[in-house]
């Protein structure tokens, strides 16, 4: 069943990385006023879709692993909170790109481009507690993880709340025809992706747990010395 | 946007009227738009849509001279048609790089989880060769 879904979300990142350029260069209409710049934004908005999918599936681990204390929950939070760094990265980049073109410059401290860069900040101290942190760093990263999760509303409705520079939520529910379906594909895409990383980063972590379990064992038993 | 389309057109419509400005003014004498009444078609950029009075003077236009109409629209015609050509220009290098940056984090990624699996393979080498070898003694 796992090797199923893998295999169904490798299928899906792949075909979908192979069909977004073509409907994103020859099947969606030019946007007004935005022009040929918005075609950043089928690439980029997914993203920014992953980044929370992997903060939700990060900070809900997380919630497992503080109520059970089993490595499983950690390794999945662990594995997302690297994927929350990856796909945020792409955000804040592809965003300060699209930005120069729209608006003539690539940064503006508005409400959603500020949080954005606090999430992903957030999920790097993560990782570099996980990685620097020591013993019992776990909690600590857990604590850190349910934080960013907070984020994410503030993030999203930042556009509501705040006068912003950054364009609505109502971009996306309000696409049509072609825009609309390249949209899909690549959120489709990075969904794959999304699942197909998740499952390699988690299978690494278990091994690398497997492999110290091991050895400590090997040492505790007088096999190695 | 539209009110540049506007201000272009009504430029447009000018040179049309009179072909070269200043030559024209040698031969037939001065721009015959100089004199005209062009009030009714001024316009607040904050409170007005260009386009609107725009439309509006077109077809005022086109009621006097059909032709002159038809020439002008195809002269505007032209002129966005290069504007939106040097847009594209210039956006497709902010494209480009939003796609390779993108594509530079994500081949970066897998690479690292890549080199991480095969620095797991090498750990699990060491260690069963390091078994091996206890085990032998």
């Amino acid at each position: 069943m796992r090797k199923a879904l893998f295999i169904a979300a490798a299928v899906a990142a792949a075909v979908g990385f192979v069909a977004l350029p073509y409907w994103v260069f020859f099947r969606a209409e030019l946007a007004h006023e935005l022009y040929f710049n918005q075609k950043i934004f089928y690439y980029h908005v997914p993203a920014a879709f992953m980044m929370f999918l992997a903060v939700f599936v990060c900070g809900g681990a997380s919630i497992g692993f503080l109520a059970t204390r089993k490595p499983s929950w950690d390794d999945v939070a662990s594995s997302a909170g690297d994927l929350a760094v990856l796909f945020g990265a792409i955000v804040l980049t592809t965003g300060p790109i699209w930005g120069k073109a729209a608006w003539g410059f690539y940064w503006d401290w508005d409400a959603r481009l500020t949080t954005s860069l606090l999430l992903w900040m957030i999920f790097v101290a993560y990782t570099l507690v996980r990685r620097y942190g020591g013993p019992g760093s776990e909690r600590l990263a857990a604590g850190l993880a349910l934080f960013g999760v907070v984020d994410v509303p503030l993030v999203y409705f930042a556009v509501n709340f705040w006068k912003t520079q950054h364009p609505t939520n109502r971009v996306v529910p309000t696409l049509q025809g072609g825009m609309r379906e390249a949209f899909l594909w690549g959120v489709l895409a990075y969904l794959g992706l999304f699942l197909v990383l998740l499952w390699a980063r988690v299978s690494q972590v278990r091994g690398q747990r497997r492999l110290a379990a091991v050895e400590d064992l090997a040492l505790d038993t007088g096999v190695l010395e | 946007m539209r009110g540049r389309i506007f201000a272009l057109f009504v430029v447009l419509v000018v040179l049309l009227a009179a072909p070269g400005a200043a030559s024209a003014e040698d031969a037939v004498g001065p721009n015959p738009l100089q004199a005209a009444d062009l009030s009714k078609y001024g316009y607040d950029p904050a409170k007005d849509v260009g386009a609107v009075v725009g439309k509006r003077f077109l077809e005022d236009v086109r009621a006097v001279d059909p032709r002159l109409y038809a020439a002008a629209v195809d002269a505007v015609r032209y002129e966005i048609q290069a504007d939106e050509a040097a847009k594209f220009v210039r956006q497709r290098k902010y494209v480009i790089a939003a796609y390779a940056v993108l594509f530079v984090i994500l081949v970066g990624f897998v690479a690292a989880l890549w080199a991480r699996s095969r620095k797991l393979q090498a750990e699990l080498d060491a260690l069963e060769a390091r078994i091996r070898k206890s085990a032998a003694a």
